[in-house]
């Protein structure tokens, strides 16, 4: 039965594919079918994880493949952090499935859409319920092709094929040094599973890491054992690169150039991964190894600070974009810098909960830029305004997803992203520093300032374009549906998991063993009183400068010295892109040149024509002797038989 | 008394003189002939290794060389037989008997 939750979208991907392409309305059909299926099996599920004693866990897998005494085996493994983000991904995708009927309603493309997206789902599923290694990293290479597939869904356009190859690109990046720690991790503790467990196997590799003496042992010694590297050590260098798998699928600095350019694809798709699962699965990936990090601070802390200049870095960058889609996509990546963070100070549970209220109310507000780009056909919110008459169900939910991600009480943001400020404000003593203890509140500030300067610009004030705002209007029932959907769990999502008897199950489902236990969230008159003042001092920035009044022109502070320059660097996203581009011009491209002159004049020149030269030359004398006179054969042969019987003499 | 060297002798200089008609001789039939000769000379020292073998233990003398004699003097009749009807079809073909006009497999 629960082979179904992967068997179901793969084989809706193969319906599609291979017979349906003609019929808009039965690949559709077949695609949410498939879908919400997996979403029920998955959630029947749930009863057993809320109310069951101890751990629960499902698990099965079978032999794929085996080399040597080393089995490669595929499997499910179902526990309640697995089962959080079946939900998560089934519910949200499911709700995006259903919008991307209304959106997508006009594209020829459809059939082909649904097919890419249920293939998407398998992929990520893949993810989300592998029991080892190996499974993982074949999903997460499969998750790389299907975003592929959806960023350059209009492939006819040069700039999304381009921030397709972009993002698959980058992805490999991370995914090389993701393979290098996989197989670090396997060569190190191979000797200490337990016999019969396949490569890889989660369960098996963390008892084995766990087990005593572990750690002190060398995991390889150079010189005689004059230089020995204990496995501690060897630990947090795979760890360190399992980390850069993350790096490019959760999209932190220095891997996140991918992310901004993905909103090339359809709105749906922005949705779904890359908002609610894609990225997100390097975060929960983060929770289901923490078993690798957990012996390692140097790690942990690498992670934090990666995760805390992720979410600082990317708000500031979208304080000065334009692009409604845009703002979103920085948005994300701020958010998945707090998961990561999180993650990297122990608070495993913390981040798994912010995942999934982000997936809420970040899918929602995708889907209202969706909608309110569907209206008014541009991504520039200097042209939209006043749209909140016009379109009020998106402008209201909109708005409420806006409150829900800037933290105000009581909507579900509030809840998880507090817990995160209130880790960060009291980090563990290997990330104690200025950094971890400052950046995130600030980065709270700029969430509310960048939100509200969008829905200031978007859905009040006075329209700027009168043409594009004649012709917008409400869009259709399954567009909406999904977002008031959306809504209400963005509004109480928070609650259903952050009140303290659900929040206590929350944490013993998600936490790992012997993750570090913090302060839980309560909601007392001190930190309500912090969450609001942050949103306060936020919005109301956004509100000075964009609200209706614009008592503060965004001229006059550009003209205040030193702020140009610090606007630059913010509109040019810290300058991360030219610096690649530059490493590429530069760097890239004369290694290739190198390379290809090393090719054309080694490889081709010298080696393949030099070897066709010198048996042609050969051939050419020996050719010589083949005079066609038997007797000269025969006297070569007296010579030859000659010849050796002087050497045997 | 004629030593086993002497046998040998013999045989290496038939030999010769076959070797020279092969490398000499233009006309194939007397080329084949000249192998004939050279085998002939194999022959020879075969049985003559055979008559100077020492005896085995229990006094018994095996029969080894003048087999292989047999073997040869059966393969050589095969041998003249293709061989005659090649040179016979050489000579229908391109009217010659001789080998230096028969060199038509060369570079």
């Amino acid at each position: 039965m629960n082979w179904l939750i992967l068997l179901l979208p793969l084989g809706a991907a193969f319906l599609i594919t291979c017979f349906t392409q003609k019929s808009k309305a039965l690949s559709a059909a077949i695609s949410l079918a498939a879908v919400w299926g997996a979403f029920g099996i998955a959630a029947s599920h749930l009863p057993e994880v809320l109310h069951g004693e101890g751990h629960f866990v499902v698990a099965d897998s079978f032999r794929w493949l085996s080399a040597g005494d080393t089995s490669f085996r595929y499997g499910y493994l179902i526990d309640g952090l697995s089962l959080i983000m079946l939900l998560v991904v089934l519910g949200v995708g499911g709700l995006i499935h259903v919008y991307s009927l209304g959106y997508m309603h006009d594209d020829p493309g459809f059939s082909r859409f649904f097919a890419c997206l249920s293939l998407f789902m398998f992929s990520m599923l893949g993810i989300v319920l592998a029991d080892n290694f190996f499974q993982v990293f074949i999903h997460w290479e499969l998750v790389g092709v299907s975003s592929y597939l959806l960023i350059g869904f209009y492939f006819r356009k040069d700039s999304a094929a381009a921030a397709a190859n972009k993002a698959f690109l980058t992805n490999r990046v991370g995914d090389f040094g993701f393979m290098l720690g996989i197989l670090m991790l396997f060569y190190a503790t191979k000797s200490w599973v337990a016999p019969g467990s396949g490569a890889g196997d989660f369960r098996a590799m963390a008892a084995a890491i766990s087990s005593p003496g572990w750690l002190e042992q060398a995991a390889m010694s150079i010189g005689g054992g004059r230089w020995v590297m204990t496995n501690e050590h060897f630990l947090w260098i795979a760890g360190a690169l399992t980390f850069m798998g993350v790096m490019g699928k959760s999209a932190q600095f220095p891997l996140h150039v991918w992310l901004p350019d993905a909103m090339e694809g359809p709105t749906p798709v922005s949705a779904l991964i890359h908002a609610a699962t894609m990225v997100a699965a390097g975060v929960f990936l983060l929770a289901r190894i923490f078993f690798v990090y957990l012996p390692s601070e140097t790690a942990l802390s690498l992670i934090a600070h990666i995760g805390c200049f992720t979410a600082f870095f990317a708000a500031t960058i979208a304080t000065t974009q334009n692009d409604i889609k845009r703002i979103l996509a920085f948005s994300t990546l701020s958010q998945l810098g707090y998961m990561v963070m999180a993650m990297g100070l122990g608070g495993v549970d913390a981040s798994m909960f912010h995942l999934t209220t982000h997936a809420f109310f970040k899918a929602l507000l995708f889907l209202g830029a969706g909608s309110v780009i569907h209206a008014v056909h541009t991504n520039d919110i200097r042209e939209m305004g006043g749209l909140l008459k016009k379109m009020p169900i998106t402008g209201w939910t909109f708005l409420i997803g806006t409150l829900a991600l800037c933290g105000v009480p009581p909507l579900s943001g509030f809840w998880s992203k507090d817990g995160i400020l209130h880790l960060s404000q009291h980090p563990p003593h290997y990330a104690h520093d200025w950094m971890i203890t400052t950046l995130p509140t600030i980065t709270a500030v700029l969430t509310s300032y960048y939100m509200f300067r969008l829905v200031f610009q978007t859905f009040f004030g006075r329209p700027r374009d009168h043409h594009r705002y004649d012709h917008a209007h409400e869009s259709p029932a399954s567009m909406w549906m999904p977002m008031a959907v959306l809504c209400v769990l963005a509004i109480i999502g928070g609650q259903l998991i952050g009140s303290p008897s659900t929040l206590e199950a929350f944490r013993t489902v998600t936490r790992p063993a012997g993750v570090m236990e913090y302060e839980p969230i309560h909601a007392d008159e001190h930190t309500i009183l912090h969450a609001l003042l942050i949103f306060g001092l936020g919005a109301g920035a956004a509100f000075a400068a964009y609200g209706p009044g614009r008592w503060i022109s965004p001229g006059r502070i550009l003209a205040l010295p030193g702020m140009r320059g610090v606007h630059a660097l913010f509109d040019n996203r810290w300058y991360v892109d030219d610096f690649y581009a530059w490493i590429v011009k530069n760097i890239q491209q004369n290694v290739a040149r190198a390379c290809n002159a090393f090719d054309q004049y080694v490889i081709i020149g010298f080696v393949v024509n030099g070897g066709a030269w010198l048996t042609r030359a050969s051939g050419a004398v020996v050719a010589r002797w083949q005079t066609g006179s038997v007797r000269a054969y025969a006297l070569l042969f007296l010579a030859g038989v000659a010849a050796l019987l002087a050497l045997k003499l | 008394m004629i030593a086993i060297g002497h046998w040998l002798a013999l045989s290496a200089m038939v030999f010769t003189l076959g070797l020279c008609g092969v490398m000499m001789r233009r006309n194939v039939i007397l080329v084949m002939m000249s192998i004939e000769i050279m085998l002939n000379a194999a022959n020879l020292a075969l049985v003559a290794f055979n008559k100077y073998q020492l005896p085995a233990a229990d006094g018994t003398v095996a029969p080894d060389g003048q087999v292989l004699v047999f073997f040869t003097i059966a393969v050589a009749a095969a041998e003249v037989a293709v061989a005659l009807a090649i040179a016979m079809l050489l000579f229908r073909r391109l009217d010659t008997v001789s080998v230096d006009d028969v060199a038509n497999l060369r570079w």
